[in-house]
């Protein structure tokens, strides 16, 4: 019973891997009207897909403030800074 | 000519304050990005060069770190095109059976926080990691995604990849991010 209901909201709605594109389309706001609509029916209709949702939701905020906020880790190895500079230098001395 | 050599010794002595202020911060980024010493130092070094001969595009609406940095996500996505030509096939398999229903239904309803720790603390410990067992190739698509405030077409054509595609790698790395954020529990 259960799966004739899911067939039913995959056939009306969207399938579940399309609705987990949808989610990535969403997050980056490149998701048209029709298909927000499409999503949020499916969601309310698809626990699984609903769990999905908050998890990707968390994954999503903690990746935007890990590369954004927090830019990134910091530097896990020394580098020759002066070296670097100095090479940098000298290539633009030749330009 | 006096004049030329004027400008040309001015911008020389920014350059210099420049590289003494931004050197690090880009070669941070570029470390981050690439993972490899050599190439983010051969980087930073094309960033700087860039930027020198391109100044007089340079209209000081954003900080002279903003500039560089874009020009250094440039760069990247120029790799990036040039490193991984062609498309590559992204299954869905592991995740959805034949009738696209969710294998594995009963892990997706784990609440992450009926554990011990907190969904923060799951998510500090683990996702750094979970992230460096993705494909080299998503996960720098991934990391320029969030870095750049682009569109998604720009950020296609940048790297010479299909929207079908882009989307495609999002939705299989985030898949696995989760499915292996809860394996770690």
């Amino acid at each position: 019973m259960k799966k004739v209901f899911y067939r039913f909201v995959h056939f009306f709605i969207l399938s579940c891997p399309e609705a987990t594109i949808n989610v990535e389309k969403e997050l980056l706001g490149d998701l048209g009207p029709i298909q927000r609509l499409r999503l949020k029916c499916h969601i309310m209709a698809c626990k699984l897909c609903r769990s999905y949702l908050g998890k990707t939701l968390k994954i999503h905020h903690t990746m935007k403030d890990m590369f954004i906020n927090r830019k990134q880790p910091i530097n896990r190895h020394v580098v020759d800074i002066d070296g670097l500079k100095k090479g940098i230098l000298n290539k633009i001395e030749k330009r | 000519m006096i004049i030329h050599l004027k400008y040309y010794q001015k911008l020389k002595h920014l350059f210099e304050s420049w590289v003494e202020d931004y050197s690090q911060k880009l070669y941070n980024r570029a470390f981050y990005l690439l993972n490899s010493t050599s190439d983010a130092e051969d980087l930073v070094q094309d960033v700087f060069v860039i930027a020198f001969e391109k100044f007089a595009q340079f209209q000081g609406k954003s900080s002279p770190l903003t500039w560089l940095m874009a020009i250094l996500h440039n760069k990247v996505s120029d790799r990036y095109r040039l490193k991984y030509k062609g498309e590559t096939k992204i299954s869905l398999d592991l995740f959805f059976d034949e009738n696209r229903f969710w294998k594995n239904p009963e892990s997706l309803l784990i609440e992450w926080n009926s554990f011990e720790k907190s969904e923060e603390e799951i998510l500090d410990e683990y996702l750094e990691h979970c992230l460096d067992l993705l494909p080299e190739r998503w996960l720098l698509i991934i990391k320029l995604t969030y870095l750049q405030e682009k569109k998604t077409s720009e950020l296609c054509q940048d790297m010479g990849l299909t929207k079908t595609n882009f989307w495609k790698i999002l939705q299989r790395s985030r898949l696995q991010l989760r499915e292996c954020i809860e394996k770690k529990f």
